[in-house]
């Protein structure tokens, strides 16, 4: 592997790791940048490393798999071909996959569906697969009291599902919704909530109409 | 009895230690850790990172109200500032400022969530069940059971970090501390004041938490 | 433990890993995490089933082995009874094996299966 560095220095991170040859080094830090730049989500990264041939996988140096995986995304993506990769272009090519905004995988935007001061409802899920919304939680009336942006929803997304990428909210619950008439009035519980976990909620918004 | 828990529970370690020695040589020999990137780890959370951390963050809120508005506006990048970069466990920081009105408390119900870059690694009372089970429903009894009282007319809000973010408290700072340098305030931001089970000490106090009025 | 029992040792003063096991198991799981072998979130996933499934252990760090191990397991980074396999072999190497005890200034740093000697590239400094 050799190529010239195109891209401005390499940051070192606090606890960087023990490198036993110069192009581990190398590789390191162009897997760093690679996820630091979001040119593809660590998700992607992973899946790839994990699709590597056991009898591969099982011989191969850390530093190696991620070499693998990133060789395998670059191809995925059409960012290189496998004779390019044979040819030994790949460090050539990452300026261009820096260049490139189609390459950029970014954070999904997606519209959200609430906003602070909405009412809302939560879900009451029997299944086990909604790992993220506490019992004492489920069948809920509470307020959006924040969106606190995007993020793949670990439901699906860990179990091999997608990322489902959508908007995560703190929800204020009233000590008296979750725990009946005699808890205190002053009391509340903030819960951070995927929106899939969300219905709106009948009863007040506690929103500000336009022009009140 | 106790000779007899104990004997157990030696006997677990016994075997959890084994068992974890066989997975490192497994994964050595994969080659998939190193034991001295381990090592570094085990290091860094036992030496460097702790909530000596998250004290310098809010004695420097407490001092330089411009520092505070950038850390309650943008926690990571404030406390980025103080060059406390964000840990394994996300970049996601959330600051909630406690007023005289207003006290909040963080637990993670689901598990352990906890703010390591700032406070480190969290106590075993933090993850236990009776914590994280009573602290949403029933927080002044647990307070009090850190020695805290609060006013019945304060609003508590107790925030549950199910998902990404993770909460730092920013406790009020106390009073007769006017005259106090912030390497002074430091000390008197315990970690327990910034997960909110306490409030910030006294000056002068003997390491308990204040008392309200 | 169950939520009745008292909010144990509520001055938190310990250290931070109880045993040097439990380092170990902790920083064994952030390495492959930061190695991109799996996601914090996906992690988190098997912990919260275990803390919160039928098995659960009153240990904190037995239910983060569990759940490492288990996660592994599914991932195909270890084979079913790897670990067993791997335990048998290393209790053949030792026909006596030794009573533990963890006095409380022992330091916590152990190199179980590394073969180079540390050397001054691990420094990393402040």
């Amino acid at each position: 592997m050799g190529g010239k560095d195109g891209f401005g220095p390499i940051p070192i991170e606090e606890n960087e790791p023990v490198f036993h040859a110069d192009w581990e080094r190398r590789m390191y830090g162009i897997g760093r940048l690679v996820l630091t730049k979001r040119l593809l989500l660590l998700d992607e990264f992973r899946h790839a490393i994990e699709r590597i041939p056991p009898a591969v996988y099982l011989n191969a140096t850390y530093y190696e798999k991620w070499m693998l995986g990133l060789y395998t995304i670059l191809i995925e993506k059409g960012l290189a071909t496998p004779d390019e990769i044979k040819g030994g272009l790949p460090v050539e090519l990452l300026p261009t996959v820096r260049l490139k905004p189609t390459a950029k995988a970014s954070v999904p935007r997606v519209k959200p569906r609430f906003k602070k001061g909405d009412a809302i409802l939560t879900r009451n899920f029997i299944s086990r697969l909604h790992t993220r919304m506490p019992r004492y939680a489920h069948g809920k009336h509470g307020v959006i009291h924040a969106d606190e942006g995007i993020f793949p929803l670990p439901d699906t997304w860990a179990h091999g599902g997608g990322p489902n990428a959508q908007h995560v909210y703190a929800v204020r619950f009233s000590a008296r919704e979750l725990w009946g008439e005699n808890a205190s009035p002053r009391e509340f519980v903030y819960i951070d909530l995927w929106e899939d976990y969300l219905e709106p909620g009948r009863g007040k918004s506690t929103r500000r109409r336009a022009g009140s | 009895m106790a000779d007899h828990h104990d004997h157990k529970h030696d006997s677990d370690d016994d075997q959890a230690a084994a068992r974890v020695k066989a997975l490192e040589a497994l994964l050595v020999r994969k080659g998939l850790i190193d034991g001295q990137m381990l090592d570094l780890i085990v290091d860094t959370y036992e030496n460097r990172v702790g909530p000596r951390n998250g004290a310098k963050v809010i004695a420097r809120a407490w001092t330089d109200p411009a520092f505070r508005k950038r850390l309650l506006a943008d926690g990571p990048a404030a406390v980025n500032e103080l060059g406390f970069p964000p840990g394994p466990e996300g970049v996601h920081l959330i600051v909630i400022e406690n007023t005289p009105r207003v006290h909040n408390v963080v637990v993670c119900t689901l598990c352990s969530c906890y703010p390591w870059s700032v406070l480190g690694l969290p106590p075993v009372w933090f993850k236990s069940p009776p914590y994280r089970s009573r602290v949403v429903s029933e927080p002044r009894a647990v307070l009090r059971e850190f020695g805290t009282e609060l006013d019945d007319k304060v609003e508590i809000r107790v925030w549950d970090s199910s998902a990404e973010v993770r909460y730092l408290v920013l406790p009020m700072r106390p009073e007769g501390t006017e005259g106090l340098s912030e390497e002074e305030l430091i000390e008197l931001v315990s970690r327990d004041s910034m997960i909110g089970v306490t409030q910030a000490k006294s000056p002068g106090a003997k390491g308990g938490s204040e008392r309200r009025a | 433990m169950t939520a009745n029992d008292p909010i144990p040792n509520p001055s938190g003063d310990e250290r931070t890993f109880r045993t040097p096991w439990e380092a170990r198991v902790f920083s064994i799981a952030v390495t492959l995490s930061r190695h991109g072998l799996f996601s914090w979130d996906e992690f988190r996933e098997h912990l919260i089933a275990e803390i919160n499934g039928p098995d659960a252990s009153p240990d904190y760090y037995q239910n983060w082995l569990h759940a490492l191990e288990e996660m592994l397991t599914d991932k195909g980074t270890l084979i079913a009874d790897e670990i067993e396999a791997e335990l048998a072999a290393l209790e053949a190497d030792q026909p006596h094996p030794q009573k533990h005890s963890h006095p409380p200034d022992q330091p916590l740093r152990t190199h179980p299966g590394s073969q180079e000697d540390a050397d001054g590239d691990a420094d990393t400094g402040d």
